[in-house]
């Protein structure tokens, strides 16, 4: 005769141990990919390595607040995660308390200076980052049937450590987040290489080429952190840039689109010249221009990659 | 000042709501020495016109 008395309830609740021959274990870290909080990769965007690749590199040329942040060749690793939190008692015994939050701290190199001011204003934002290891995988948290980036309780650019005459200017990266990701740790497998087609988009500075007349402006465009290389956005996208729909020009009192008819490339003055449809309604010749390059995606369609400008205001 | 251009983009859009002779006065003075009107001509083709109606006579077989 079977009997409850002095049966207590003691479910097994560990996992079987058993190890295939193939298993996930990640290789160095050596990029990142910070994501607007929530931002969920599904279906056909998921569907293959590829298209999950295609996928990446269209969210970073999103509008901003969609956008894709990549970062790349992280150097290095500080692991300053915290151990295990546990009590003590009095008889001797120990419990554990609670686990520590990973704390990685990644120095780069390349991108220097600009990279970091950039990093900077994403200080303490909430985002999501998907990180990428040596051998392409990229991971996060597998959400049902969606990839996504992993909460960051903060994340912060440290201000560089200057070169001392030893040791090369220290460029330093901080991720900070939960340990429970391990529960839902969600992956993409891309070939070792594929994550250097996913790069962030550089700034473009647009400026006066000479003074307005009427209706035509003189433009130039410089990489915001690149100039001093010489690679100005005239050497690189002269002709390309010689199409009228990839720029926009705005009434910068009505923020109106006005109608742009011509823009050149002009030798002259390393830069492009854009005339203004006079006709258009939204033309006032005694109004300021605001002129910009069209989204990044255009421009991509158009065989420009991987720049943003900003506004420039012509003078009325 | 006279510049010296590259490669000029003109909008199609533009050139298809002028005609031939708005389009050449419009840009005359900031591109000058190119012809404007082969420029228009290869913007907007001739063959794009309306096509002209036929006339069909009734009661004639």
């Amino acid at each position: 005769m079977s009997t409850a008395l002095n049966q207590s309830i003691c479910l097994q609740a560990g996992g079987n141990t058993g190890v295939g021959n193939c298993f996930i274990n990640p290789k160095e870290t050596i990029g990142a990919i910070i994501l607007p909080p929530g931002t969920s990769f599904s279906g056909s965007s998921i569907a293959t390595p590829s298209a999950f690749l295609a996928a990446l590199i269209t969210a970073t040329m999103a509008p901003k607040k969609q956008r894709a942040y990549p970062m790349h060749d992280f150097q290095e690793l500080k692991d300053g995660s915290e151990s295990l939190t546990e009590q003590s008692f009095g008889y001797g015994g120990k419990a554990p308390v609670r686990e520590g939050f990973f704390i990685w701290e990644f120095q780069y190199v390349k991108g220097g200076l600009c990279l970091s001011k950039s990093m900077r204003k994403f200080n303490n934002s909430n985002v999501d980052v998907l990180f990428v290891d040596a051998e392409g995988l990229v991971w996060g948290l597998k959400v049902g049937d969606t990839l996504q980036g992993i909460n960051q309780s903060y994340i912060y650019s440290n201000p560089p450590k200057w070169n001392d005459g030893s040791k090369a200017t220290a460029y330093t990266q901080k991720f900070v987040f939960k340990p429970q990701f391990l529960d839902s740790f969600g992956y993409i497998q891309l070939g070792a290489a594929d994550f250097d087609q996913v790069q962030g988009l550089q700034n473009v500075v647009i400026s006066s080429g000479g003074a307005r007349v009427t209706n035509v402006s003189l433009l130039k465009a410089n990489l915001s952190c690149g100039a001093e290389s010489g690679a100005d956005v005239f050497d690189l996208y002269s002709t390309e840039l010689a199409a009228a729909a990839n720029w926009i020009a705005k009434d910068a009192i009505t923020n109106n689109v006005v109608a742009i008819t011509s823009v050149a490339a002009n030798n002259t003055i390393g830069g492009w010249t854009g005339t203004l449809d006079t006709g258009d309604a939204n033309y006032n010749a005694t109004h300021a221009v605001i002129w910009t390059f069209a989204a990044p995606t255009v421009l991509a369609g158009n065989s420009i990659l991987g720049i943003e400008s900003n506004t420039f205001q012509t003078p009325n | 000042m006279v510049h010296a251009h590259g490669k000029i983009g003109f909008s199609q859009s533009y050139a298809k709501s002028v005609d031939k002779q708005t389009f050449v006065e419009h840009f005359k003075e900031v591109y000058p020495g190119v012809n404007l009107e082969a420029e228009y001509d290869k913007l907007v083709p001739a063959d794009k016109a309306a096509p002209v109606k036929k006339v069909v006579k009734k009661g004639k077989k």
